[in-house]
């Protein structure tokens, strides 16, 4: 404790000075916001006043003699940090509202807009069954796109009357049987591979059997 | 580095008489989005500007909370900054907060490895160079330079020293501090008021001393 607190308060000048009145809430906001002392206010806020002003004062040299090493070490972080195009860089490179956060703010529109266009580019290609097979299979399997067509069909089977054979259906290879088979389930797949048991050949269309003699060549 | 003057002279002759000149005041103002824009795509000039801005409060605040490993923290700091540069988002005043956040974490480090490699020393090393209260209190009357106001700050209870710093010399406000303490604006805006209570008490018995003594050598001597 300061030797000036045993003596009686007559003979304390600080004190006499700055009378009673306590440091306040407001009073600490204020000095601490940066706002000086008012005039009429007791002299230890004008100390501490001048205490917060001392402790934020201007920067001195010895301060800021790091800034070469800082801005080096910088340069070392960010070294890989190229410049981007303008366009990358958003509207903030022309001087807009955009910022450092352009990019990033425009990913997931760009993400999405590519997912769109992967979308609409397969759903294209399979309504035109130019997909490759497997996956034009699928995608006549999923939504219903058209079944993939070979460019070589398998030769007609030519059976004999009476010929107990499995017999394939003009036009339909067996790729394509297998095909609708996986599609259609195997109890109706093996029901239009399953050889007519009155020499009546499946046709094209589903259900319709055609007689031996209207069967086209 | 001209232009930075002519700001700083241009703040400093355009501010209200009321409000003291303090450091903490924004230099870049509107500059500042342009400014980190540059920094962020790798400009030095314009890192350096936002180094020089924060540096002064930063070192002010690390010695205060950290005394002799300021610098070495402060440059860790920046380092930091500058990996994370990208990543930032905000205004001048958001920056601030972001690199002083960044300095808190970094103390909070330092004092959890003090822990863990005690040494036989006991406190804190500089604790051991730093003046009495009393001593602080008339030294910052005396020379009232910004290293004798740190040192009264600085014989605060840490919490409350810490608090006064980023709001008075970091210019951050409570609610900012209080995020960064992990307390209410409240009780941070009691703790600051608690702490300058106890300066003004301290400073006002110092210069009671000062005039003690000042009265002793005039009075007429018997």
């Amino acid at each position: 404790m300061s030797p000036g607190h045993d003596l009686p308060s007559a003979r304390r000048p600080a004190a006499r000075r700055a009378g009673s009145r306590p440091l306040t809430a407001s009073d600490t906001e204020r000095l601490l916001a940066g706002h000086r002392a008012r005039p009429e206010a007791a002299t230890t806020h004008h100390l501490l006043t001048g205490l917060l002003d001392s402790a934020a004062g201007p920067a001195s040299d010895q301060e800021l003699a790091g800034e070469v090493a800082a801005v080096a070490a910088f340069v070392l972080v960010s070294g890989g940090r190229a410049p981007r195009s303008a366009w990358f860089r958003g509207a903030g490179a022309a001087g807009g509202p955009g910022g450092p956060g352009a990019v990033g703010r425009r990913a997931p529109v760009i993400a999405a807009g590519i997912a769109a266009a992967i979308v609409v580019g397969l759903s294209g290609a399979a309504a035109a069954d130019a997909l490759p097979s497997p996956i034009q299979e699928l995608a006549h399997t999923t939504f219903g796109a058209p079944a993939p067509r070979h460019s070589v069909p398998l030769p007609r089977a030519t059976v004999p009357s009476g010929s107990s054979g499995p017999v394939t259906s003009p036009g339909l290879t067996s790729q394509a049987a297998k095909g609708k088979a996986k599609a259609k389930g195997k109890a109706k797949a093996s029901a239009k591979a399953s050889p007519s048991p009155n020499g009546l050949a499946h046709g094209k269309k589903k259900g319709k059997a055609v007689p031996p003699g209207h069967q086209k060549t | 580095m001209p232009g930075l003057i002519k700001i700083r002279l241009s703040i400093r002759f355009t501010r209200d008489p009321h409000v003291s000149t303090r450091i903490v005041t924004s230099v870049l103002g509107p500059e500042f989005p342009e400014v980190m824009r540059a920094a962020v795509h790798g400009d030095e000039t314009a890192f350096a500007r936002l180094w020089r801005d924060n540096q002064p409060p930063l070192l002010r605040y690390l010695r205060v909370v950290t005394g002799e490993s300021a610098e070495d923290v402060a440059s860790e700091v920046w380092l930091e900054t500058s990996r994370r540069l990208a990543r930032f988002r905000g205004g001048e005043g958001e920056f601030r907060a972001w690199v002083f956040t960044t300095a808190r974490r970094r103390v909070i480090d330092l004092r959890r490895y003090a822990d863990r490699h005690p040494m036989l020393v006991t406190g804190e090393l500089y604790e051991l160079d730093r003046p009495a209260p009393d001593d602080a209190a008339a030294a910052a009357l005396e020379r009232m330079s910004t290293e004798a106001a740190l040192e009264l700050i600085a014989s605060l209870p840490r919490e409350q020293a810490e608090i006064i710093v980023l709001r008075a010399i970091a210019g951050l406000d409570a609610t900012q501090v209080a995020r960064m303490v992990g307390k209410r604006p409240g009780a941070v805006r009691v703790a600051a008021h608690r702490g300058l209570r106890t300066l003004a008490a301290r400073l006002a018995a110092a210069s009671d001393k000062q005039h003690l003594t000042r009265e002793w050598h005039d009075e007429p001597r018997p």
